[in-house]
């Protein structure tokens, strides 16, 4: 009797198993090569990082080009410099700084030249092929022209950005460190850089570049790109510009600072508000040279300031300082700038508001385990590499690495974690899986992980990207010579 | 007597799903590794990919399988959060912005105490909602209301929370509370 009882209850519970096991899970185990670490651009997703050696470059007397030597195609800049050379007569801008006029400079003119040249000629190959990412502006209104060799680098041309950025940086108190990765990232420091047209359609970035006015097809499609110049402007930056570019006008033009004079005299250099048009079809007003660079770079550092402001307010609101201590970190306040200045850099590509969000939310995440698990230093260093294992998520399916789960998948893989977690006695194949799912860290998320499951778009790794920028500063200039130390992290 | 015959053909079927699942198994194994060939390939043709190995989970992994669910706990208040947007939305017709906009601090007011009475959801969820109430938070003020400067609203809007994004945001949250912005200017 109980032996048939067994085999009566035994049989439902034996075909689910059977039934089970055909749809089991399997993973694998790979290793990925390491530019998965480095991730797709705000400005060109088809790029990636290479990091070169410094053994070409003469940092000590800077190898820069001479006009006559370049290509045609690559001078197409020299009349605007010109231009601006007439602009200043007294050659603040165009000329080779004293260290008196350098006063204000933590970045030496090195870092700039690294950046333009690995820039244009390591990363675009601007030397050898025309990019869609170089474009020329004939006259401040209009849309650039995209698809253009790199501009020469002149010492004209070094001088114009190196001195501009140092002194919008001073006059506007933005530390200059931290703008260099920035825009490193951004632009390479080009007064003409910018991003291809592209339509984004069903969540994907469509490959096809398109050229500006769209065709009456496109419409009511949703277009990404025209970022241009060297702060990448798009229409909704401009236009966050206007909104406080009146108060920070004042300010430049009642200033003390050297800087900020050098900044106002040049003419055009803080133009009318009517001209900050974010009209796709002006975007040339932050590319044409005289004024820009100068321009370009006091809208960028107005956006710092407005994005800092964004910040620092949402911040209070989401009580941030509350859900830090819930999660178990008592931050100094040096960490919490450290944490803000993340967030800063995010909000370049993900907004300032949506930069809290996404932060806050990552701390309430942790809220449950902060006594198991307490938030600690580790949890916020971007120069961590995601584990390189793969694993299968449901049976049939391709294995995918840790940049790829959803977040449906990271539920589901999580409580299978928590149910092998508890098994007293696990099998071979049990044993390994949870090795993988130990080394995802899916129920314990760092905020780099943390962003790469939850921040939706093409840039999930967008600060690890941005990271990647200052350590090839760091591994091809001079260790915290160029980029912040410890950059995004604490 | 009949119930050990059934026993003994549920253990032969177990045994024939079993090689069948080993084989399609060894079939499946080379699909995925060129795929992860190529992958590496383009990126670094240099690298050498190690042999891949698949793991079949046992029993006890696989049971987890019926015990997962196949939602987010809790769907039901994200559920409850988006129908009481589409309610509002539909309620936009014929109406003037300045009066819709008067009734915006109550949706977010509702939106805030379903979310309040449920549990914590999903985070791509809370992320999701988080970001429509703020979103619906940062609309114009009804006495500020001007239909002209609809394109600086919602340039503000992107630049806010999605400055990368085109015309329209890509940001799903940002997305949908765009939506009724865009009704509101209409």
């Amino acid at each position: 009797m109980k032996n048939q009882w067994f085999i009566e209850k035994s049989v439902p519970v034996l075909s689910l198993i059977v039934l089970f096991g055909f749809f089991g899970y399997r993973i694998h185990h790979s290793t990925p090569s390491p530019s998965q670490n480095i991730e797709l651009s705000s400005r060109d997703p088809a790029q990636i990082l290479p990091v070169t050696s410094s053994q070409n470059i003469d940092l000590g007397n800077l190898s820069l080009e001479d006009e006559t030597a370049c290509i045609p195609e690559r001078q197409y800049l020299k009349d605007q410099l010109s231009k601006f050379s007439e602009l200043d007569p007294q050659q603040v801008f165009t000329g080779n700084r004293s260290s008196e006029q350098l006063e204000g400079a933590f970045v030496p003119r090195k870092c700039v030249y690294y950046a333009m040249k690995h820039f244009a000629f390591d990363i675009l190959k601007g030397d050898q092929k025309a990019s869609p990412s170089f474009s020329k502006c004939e006259k401040e209104s209009g849309f650039p022209n995209y698809g253009n060799y790199a501009p020469c680098l002149t010492e004209k041309y070094l001088n114009i950005v190196y001195n501009t950025f140092i002194d919008v940086s001073d006059c506007l108190g933005l530390p200059q460190k931290l703008m260099m990765a920035k825009l490193f990232n951004e632009s390479g420091f080009h007064i003409n850089a910018g991003a291809p047209l592209r339509e984004y359609r069903d969540n994907k970035i469509q490959p096809e570049v398109l050229s500006y006015p769209f065709p009456e097809s496109l419409k009511d499609a949703n277009i990404i790109g025209g970022d241009a110049g060297i702060g990448q402007f798009t229409g909704a930056a401009l236009n966050d510009v206007r909104k406080t570019y009146p108060q920070w006008r004042d300010f430049i033009r009642k200033s003390d600072k050297a800087s900020c004079q050098r900044v106002r005299d040049f003419a055009g250099a803080l133009p009318e508000i009517e001209k900050i048009d974010p009209d796709l079809g002006n975007r040339c007003v932050v590319v044409k040279a005289p004024p820009n660079p100068l321009r370009a770079l006091v809208f960028y550092g107005i956006v710092y300031k407005n994005n800092q402001r964004a910040i620092d307010n949402v911040w209070s609101r989401e009580e941030v300082d509350r859900l830090l201590n819930e999660a178990g970190f008592s931050a100094s306040k040096a960490q919490k700038e450290k944490m803000q200045e993340m967030l800063l850099v995010l909000s370049y590509n993900a907004g300032p508001k949506t930069a809290v969000i996404l932060f806050k939310n990552w701390l309430i995440s942790r809220k449950p385990i902060a006594r198991q698990k307490p938030i600690a230093v580790a949890d916020f260093d971007f120069g961590i590499p995601l584990p390189q294992e793969k694993i299968v998520v449901k049976a049939g399916t391709e294995a995918k690495s840790f940049g790829r789960l959803t977040a449906d998948e990271v539920i589901f893989l999580n409580q299978e974690y928590k149910t092998l977690s508890h098994l007293n006695r696990k099998t071979r194949d049990q044993n390994e899986r949870f090795a993988i799912l130990e080394k995802f860290q899916l129920h314990q998320l760092s905020f780099p992980r943390f962003l790469r499951i939850y921040r939706t778009g093409w840039a999930k790794g967008y600060l690890t990207y941005v990271k990647g920028f200052a350590d090839i500063l760091d591994k091809n200039v001079g260790q915290g010579t160029c980029a912040p130390e410890s950059f995004l992290s604490l | 007597m009949r119930s050990r015959i059934i026993f003994i053909v549920v253990v032969l079927l177990a045994g024939l799903l079993f090689l069948f699942h080993s084989s399609k198994d060894q079939s499946n194994l080379k699909s995925p590794q060129d795929n992860h060939l190529s992958e590496d390939r383009m990126t670094s043709p240099r690298q050498e990919v190690p042999e891949m190995k698949e793991i079949t989970l046992s029993e006890t992994s696989n049971t987890l399988l019926g015990q997962v669910p196949q939602a987010p706990a809790g769907e039901g208040v994200k559920v409850q959060f988006l129908d009481a947007l589409a309610q509002f939305e539909s309620s936009l017709k014929n109406r003037k912005p300045e009066e819709a906009l008067k009734e915006i601090p109550k949706l977010v007011y509702t939106l805030q105490e379903l979310r309040k009475r449920a549990s914590r959801q999903g985070d791509a969820d809370e992320i999701y909602m988080d970001l429509i109430q703020a979103v619906l938070t940062d609309f114009p003020q009804p006495d500020q209301f001007q239909k002209k400067s609809c394109p600086d609203y919602k340039l503000t809007i992107l630049s806010q929370y999605d400055p990368q994004s085109g015309s329209r945001p890509t940001e799903p949250g940002v997305e949908r509370a765009f939506q009724i912005l865009e009704i509101i200017c209409r």
